[in-house]
């Protein structure tokens, strides 16, 4: 009989029992990770339920010993001004400042590098210099590191790789919510400053109508004295007024009433502005004979052919705005008939499109705007020289702001020397209403 | 078979029911309205006060809710009340606590594998449903050593209060356990 065997049996046993208890220890520590991870779910619930920073840190501060025993914790965060600083959740820290952090190995090694650190034993001198044990655990977000979050004992080798994992995870959901509550900053911000923008530009609006307003009403009453003057200059004189200064009265007159026309026309503008009538389904067939009537001399005058297409759909708009908008085609298109056309043409016509949109048109076989200055029509105050005509320059701005403010859309297709039409899209008024 | 009719989510005709069991549905976390509520239904106004209750001390406040659930749990296993004990059993497991940590805090409470803070707590609401006059001091004293503060504790005993009515409520009407 030999003795080894029962002595190799023995050390096969203790093996065993001490396996055993080593796989114990490690199922239960594993288990125990089970109840920390649940609970750091349950923390990043509860941070990401709110934008506010301050409740943020709140929720951490007092929910964090849940997964990681600490005699200090605390996070670092660049404030408004760019500048680390350190926000101390539980127990004490020395002052420091973000251009001491920054000197700190510990700190700007987490930072630079966005790895967690473990420190066992601390020398007094860094960061957190009074804690032996410290896990420093970088905030990361999209690729960047925001900040880091800090835990801190008093006791050396209070920490382990586990509980460094624990604090990455907590690192991640803080990150986060930090991430998003800063955003959600700026975005307040931003529409904070754009309110305060459109209230300025409201008002500044306001100001400008309001002086746009008294400005031409001041300007009209002096044009009536003007044309009044003239017509009893001309009254008083009958006969006896030589033929030359008849035609330089008619001048007076005439330049008096463009002015009269172009000082309406920015009234025009001005009223534009306000929307505060509820829009109603315009007849639309009725608004074109009423515009096409405001020239019927100047038809006449120049044997323009006036053609208006039957079934023109209804729009839903404000009658004087529609009559207005025809009224400026129709006034382009006889200003810029060409004086030479043999047989000068305007149609008007009208369609659905879809079932909720109708598109209306002017067109006419007057000069045709080239293509380079077609882009410029609808500037205020623009006039194109192409030819020779008599225009105020207003029409087309007014035109423009009155189908802004309808959500519609407008346009001009055109050929040098063939003619234009002047078209636009407006929501339908009532149905089957076809004028 | 429960003494209380269950009142299931598309049976519902009262406003007031409806309104909490989509409320229910929405906060709980499990997307169904557990059958201690559908027996509530009966009496509408009850049901929302006990969800209120339910939900002011189970879905908010400091202390995690796995926490709290284990304290059920505790408390459910010393009245040997079953339905508290598997539902929340249910719900911790869908919270993420391992099966072998949840058995040996039914089985063997001092061997369970929790950090010391989370067995105190649990020892102390078991105390405070089971033997409040027990409680003293001293107990509260530790829990506040261990960096709980006043708010934190009386979470602990209105847990401790609520699973103590949910297991003298069901046990009462014989409540059936979920289908989970």
């Amino acid at each position: 009989m030999s003795t080894a065997p029962l002595g190799a049996r023995k050390l096969d046993q203790l093996d065993r029992e001490e396996l055993l208890a080593t796989t114990r220890r490690l199922l239960a520590e594993a288990q125990a990770l089970s109840s920390r991870i649940a609970a750091v779910n349950e923390i990043g619930i509860a941070i990401n339920r709110t934008f506010n920073l301050d409740k943020i840190l709140q929720v951490v501060a007092s929910q964090a010993k849940w997964l990681l025993d600490f005699d200090h914790l605390s996070v670092c965060l660049k404030d408004e001004h760019e500048t680390w600083q350190v926000i101390r959740l539980f127990g004490d820290v020395e002052a420091i400042t973000g251009r001491d952090l920054l000197q700190s190995e510990n700190i700007s090694f987490v930072l630079r590098a966005g790895q967690s650190r473990l420190i066992r034993e601390a020398g007094s001198y860094t960061f957190l210099g009074q804690y032996a044990s410290q896990i420093i655990v970088p905030l990361v977000s999209e690729v960047e590191v925001i900040g880091t979050i800090n835990f801190a004992r008093i006791a050396p080798q209070s920490y382990t790789q586990d509980d460094v994992r624990i604090g990455y995870m907590l690192g991640l959901q803080l990150a986060s919510a930090i991430r998003n509550s800063l955003r959600v900053r700026e975005l307040r911000q931003t529409q904070e400053a754009l309110q305060r923008y459109a209230q300025e530009l409201e008002q500044t609006n306001q100001e400008l109508d309001t002086y746009n307003h008294t400005i031409a009403h001041d300007l009209k009453s002096p044009l009536a004295g003007i044309l009044l003057n003239a017509d009893l200059v001309k009254r008083i004189s009958g006969d006896a007024l030589p033929e030359k200064a008849e035609y330089y009265l008619n001048n007076i007159k005439t330049s008096t009433k463009k002015m009269s026309t172009m000082i309406d026309q920015l009234l025009w503008l001005a009223k534009l502005r306000d929307t505060s009538e509820a829009l109603h389904s315009v007849n639309v067939r009725q608004v074109v004979e009423s515009a096409v009537a405001r020239f019927h001399h100047l038809i006449d005058e120049k044997h323009i052919r006036i053609e208006i297409m039957p079934d023109i759909p209804s729009a839903l708009a404000h009658d004087q705005w529609i009559e207005e908008i025809f009224a400026n085609f129709i006034s382009n298109a006889i200003k810029y008939m060409g004086v030479d056309n043999p047989a000068p043409h305007i149609v008007i016509r009208g369609r659905c499109i879809g079932d909720d949109r109708a598109r209306f048109e002017v067109t006419d076989n007057g000069v045709g705007i080239a293509e380079a200055d077609q882009e410029k029509l609808f500037a205020m105050f623009t006039r194109l020289h192409t030819v020779k005509a008599e225009g105020l320059g207003l029409g087309l701005s007014i035109v423009q702001r009155i189908i802004s403010r309808l959500n519609g859309e407008f346009g001009v297709e055109s050929t040098s020397g063939e003619g234009s039409t002047f078209w636009f899209i407006l929501p339908c008024g009532d149905a089957d209403s076809l004028t | 078979m429960s003494r209380f009719p269950i009142i299931e989510v598309d049976e519902v005709v009262d406003s007031k029911v409806k309104a909490v069991y989509d409320e229910i549905i929405a906060e709980l976390g499990f997307g169904i309205v557990p059958n201690i509520f559908k027996s509530m239904a009966i009496h509408p106004d009850l049901l929302e006060a006990n969800w209120k209750k339910f939900k002011a001390t189970m879905l908010t406040g400091f202390i995690p809710r796995t926490v709290k659930e284990m304290i059920g749990v505790a408390i459910s296993q010393a009245n040997n009340s079953q339905y508290a004990l598997n539902v929340h059993l249910h719900g911790l497991s869908a919270l993420g606590m391992s099966e072998a940590v949840l058995q040996t805090l039914v089985s063997d409470f001092d061997a369970c594998p929790l950090p010391e803070r989370e067995k105190a707590v649990i020892r102390f609401g078991l105390l405070a449903a089971t033997k409040p006059l027990e409680l003293s001091t001293a107990d509260f004293d530790n829990l506040q050593t261990l960096g709980l503060n006043l708010g934190e504790i009386y979470e602990i005993i209105a847990t401790a209060n609520l699973f103590t009515e949910v297991n003298q409520y069901t046990d009462a009407i014989a409540l059936e356990i979920d289908a989970l």
